[in-house]
């Protein structure tokens, strides 16, 4: 079972000062699988996300990605080992191109030739079909020139994702890549993340109920720091005291 | 023995004038989250203000009480009329201004009284020595560490258990808090820089007997300040009473040991414990 | 041929500069320095408008081109070239020295730590006398010229010939800095200013990339301070002290921080003006404290972002074509 799966957390411990946001966190992500991280608010989702991919380090516990402990390594240590991720919030080069957005996260993978003195950035066309795959399968190849500040919101929210999608990881952390997104783009969202499920692994804060259950194969609920309930969608939507963390009615959602 | 004793004790004295410097840095970085390079011309407009007063017949304990003021003063004009428009923009400009303003104030310092420093004489009720058992030592410098220490006290009052003091050390930790604490900050700006001001002033005051006036002294206090800050945390108290002190009693102690280098141990000093303790003495509060 | 103009218009522009500063000017020495305060701003530029970096140290790095050109030139018998080549590599070094303790203080600890240490050098300096001269810095430096193998390239007798020298040099590093500002790691560079949170997500050491800054903007730095040394002939305390690091600074952020053509922009504006103004008034440098004041209200682009202004206004379509090719 251990050999299963890609990656394994194990009492993951996070203190600001005297404020413990995550209190022994036990996490096992299996490789090719969408796994839905949920809960109320502060239940310690993003804290849990910024350990796992070094954005921030625990104060203690055990991160082992692909058999190796990386706890203490620091994220950018983390995404030459196949790790990626997206934020909540958008965080792009809001004053660069789309191209050159994404030729930077592609470049990450081997920050050493970034140091590149001589070479023109945009002339050396190493990146340009890991660019223009990954555009088009976010729907943004029409857009490929223009600067990341002019996209539109869910414009932006794909690109968050596409910059994960450049380092061509192996398992890939999703912040609510939906979040602020209108109807129409949360569909699409929705066939991009389950259309990832072949190429590597997804790990999903969502609060989108209609997303988690119909596309992630394990849902593991957070409250206050804690794992609450983890399992199958069928089995967490059933769980009563899920029922009581989320007061009821929210995950009754999904078509 | 008895000579590094001395040393010691100077050190704790002039370390305090320090950790008063570096408080008054902190205070204003705490609430309006930029550091004010004009911080040295404050101490320097303080000391000189000081100089002023007693010239113009004041005595000591007068000029200690409206120096600082004079100077808080300046500093909430500037703050008000000019100060303001820069928040908006990205952090270098707040330095930048600063820095603008402090060349600006070393010139008006020369300008007005010369290049040439002055000394200042302590009042006549603290001159001479003070004499306990064998130990001989300088009035001033006595009054001078009781004084600062009741001040200190003051200080931690206002950060500990005033609302101000609240706001500037949640400030200095995370600055969304400060937003979320819906206080009308723009309101208490401008007090608080010339708080910040007033503190840098009164620094200056109590300087002046020990060390005369001088246009340049200012950037030897705003790089003090500094040390004591990188080394004692931005907002920390106790880091900058900490770092003041280490400040203040190595250059004591070096001024014995190594003359031409007791200002030169200071930055070592600092570089040693940033080597040893990257995130200062207190760590810093990030 | 208009394209490839257009290209280099930044390089064209630098090479008008050398060009136009002797009509204007009388004095060589003068010219020189304008030229060598341009270098000067060039380092402080690439950590200021590309890096992100407010850095308090740059007189750090002038005065060790200085003291490192003063004492060989004084002592050894090593030859021109190979000492200003050290000079540089010291630039660097030092650079690389100070970086490594700053850098990795975050935000505005890095900014007072500089300060700290360029009182800190300014002291090593001022109680090593043996080395620097103390007080009195290092005195009778002399203007070599430029030999290869024998041959005399560049006399360097007078002040005019020095400028030829030194208009060589800055022209070279104005080059190859306008070719690092657009390589792979000067657009890294660019992206780490603006969102240091993403690029450590996506991989890069940022410290990295800072510190090759550093080193980079101390060789720059050094340089100028060399060549000032050998052109004035001292290497006072003054090259080194807090003073200096201001005004690097100062004519930087006067000249904008958009482009490399600013800086030089900045210093001609910096040195002309303030010799014009000696002559009038001791206390001149108030004036620059409150242009300082003034252009971080309301011109923060400086003297560059003044002319872009201009521009806009007399050719709104050409202004609107250059705005693409401009760095952000």
């Amino acid at each position: 079972m251990t050999t299963d799966a890609i990656l394994v957390a194990t009492d993951v411990v996070k203190r600001y000062g005297k404020f413990q946001a995550l209190s022994g966190v036990s996490i096992r992500i299996k490789p090719n699988t969408i796994h839905s991280v949920i809960g109320p608010n502060g239940a310690g989702k993003t804290t849990l996300f910024h350990t796992l991919t070094g954005t921030v380090l625990p104060t203690s516990g055990s991160i082992v990605l692909k058999g190796q402990e990386v706890a203490r390594l620091t994220d950018y240590q983390r995404v030459q080992l196949g790790m990626a991720r997206s934020f909540q919030v958008t965080s792009l080069f809001p004053r660069l191109t789309v191209r050159e957005n994404l030729r930077l996260a592609a470049q990450g993978v081997q920050p050493g030739k970034a140091l590149a003195f001589w070479s023109k950035a945009l002339l050396t066309g190493v990146h340009d079909d890991l660019i223009e795959s990954i555009l088009k399968r976010l729907e943004l190849s029409a857009c490929i020139d223009k600067t990341s500040s002019q996209l539109s919101h869910g414009q932006q929210r794909r690109l968050e994702v596409g910059m994960a999608l450049a380092a061509q990881p192996q398992i890939i952390f999703l912040d609510e890549p939906t979040s602020g997104m209108g109807i129409d783009d949360i569909d699409a969202m929705k066939a991009i993340i389950h259309g990832l499920r072949q190429d590597l692994t997804v790990v999903l804060i969502e609060h989108n109920m209609g997303i988690v259950m119909d596309i992630s194969d394990t849902i593991t609920v957070m409250q206050l720091g804690t794992v609450l309930v983890e399992g199958t969608p069928q089995e967490v939507k059933g769980d009563a005291r899920v029922r009581q963390a989320y007061l009821g009615n929210m995950i009754t959602g999904g078509r | 023995m008895n000579l590094y004793f001395l040393q010691v004790v100077n050190g704790i004295g002039i370390g305090m004038i320090y950790f008063l410097l570096a408080v008054g840095l902190s205070i204003v970085f705490g609430l309006l989250r930029f550091v004010n390079f004009a911080h040295g011309a404050f101490y320097v407009l303080g000391a000189y203000a000081c100089y002023q007063l007693m010239q113009l017949g004041l005595n000591f304990w007068l000029a200690l009480i409206v120096g600082p003021v004079v100077v808080g003063l300046c500093a909430w004009l500037v703050e008000r009329l000019l100060l303001r428009k820069v928040y908006d923009l990205p952090h270098e400009f707040h330095i930048l201004f600063t820095l603008g303003l402090a060349m600006a104030i070393q010139e008006l310092v020369i300008l007005y009284w010369g290049p040439v420093g002055f000394n200042v004489a302590p009042p006549d009720s603290l001159k001479g020595v003070v004499m306990w058992g064998s130990f001989i030592y300088p009035k001033y410098r006595v009054f001078l560490i009781l004084f600062t220490a009741v001040l200190a006290v003051a200080i931690w009052l206002l950060l500990e258990r005033t609302r101000l003091g609240s706001i500037v050390r949640a400030g200095s930790e995370s600055p969304e808090m400060v937003t979320l604490l819906r206080i009308n900050v723009y309101k208490i700006f401008g007090l608080t820089f010339a708080l910040g001001a007033w503190t840098a002033g009164l620094a200056g005051v109590l300087a002046a007997p020990l060390r005369g006036v001088e246009p340049f002294m200012g950037i030897e206090a705003l790089a003090v300040a500094f040390v004591v800050v990188v080394v004692g945390g931005m907002g920390s108290f106790s880091g900058a009473l900490l770092g003041g002190l280490l400040v203040g009693i190595v250059q004591s102690v070096m001024t014995t040991l190594w003359p031409q280098g007791a200002s030169l141990m200071i930055y070592v000093a600092m570089a040693l414990v940033l080597l040893l303790r990257p995130d200062g003495l207190m760590g810093r509060a990030q | 041929m208009t394209a490839l103009l257009c290209k280099h218009k930044d390089l064209l522009l630098a090479v008008l500069a050398v060009l136009i500063l002797p009509w204007m000017l009388k004095s060589g020495s003068l010219a020189s320095e304008v030229l060598i305060f341009a270098l000067a701003a060039l380092g402080c530029n690439l950590l200021l408008g590309y890096a992100g970096l407010l850095s308090f140290g740059q007189g750090i790095f002038f005065g060790v081109g200085s003291y490192a050109l003063g004492i060989l030139l004084t002592r050894t018998g090593m030859p021109m070239p190979a000492v200003l080549l050290t000079a540089v590599v010291a630039g660097a070094v030092v650079a690389g020295m100070v970086g490594w303790l700053a850098i990795r203080q975050k935000g505005i600890y890095f900014v007072m730590l500089t300060l700290a240490l360029t009182q800190m050098f300014y002291f090593i300096a001022y109680s090593t006398p043996e080395w620097t001269g103390g007080d009195n810095g290092l005195l009778d430096i002399p203007t070599l010229p430029l030999t290869v193998f024998g041959h005399t390239l560049l006399p360097n007798k007078t002040a005019w010939d020095y400028y030829v020298f030194v208009a060589i040099l800055f022209l070279l590093v104005f080059w190859a800095l306008q070719r690092v500002v657009d390589s792979i790691f000067g657009r890294t560079l660019l992206a780490i200013r603006d969102n240091p949170a993403r690029c450590t997500a996506l991989g890069y050491d940022i410290v990295q990339f800072k510190l090759l800054a550093f080193m980079v903007s101390g060789a720059v730095t050094a340089l100028a301070g060399a060549l000032y040394a050998m052109m004035t002939g001292i290497a006072p305390l003054t090259s080194i002290n807090y003073h200096m690091s201001e005004v690097i600074l100062l004519i930087t952020v006067l000249g904008g921080t958009g482009n490399l053509v600013a800086s030089v922009l900045g210093a001609a504006f910096y040195v002309i003006v303030s010799d014009w103004l000696s002559y009038m008034w001791p206390r001149w440098l108030l004036v620059f404290g409150f242009l300082l004041m003034a252009v971080s209200l309301y011109l923060q682009g400086g003297l560059w972002g003044a002319c872009k202004l201009l521009f806009a206004r007399l050719r709104p379509t050409a202004a609107a074509a250059q705005r693409g090719e401009e760095h952000p």
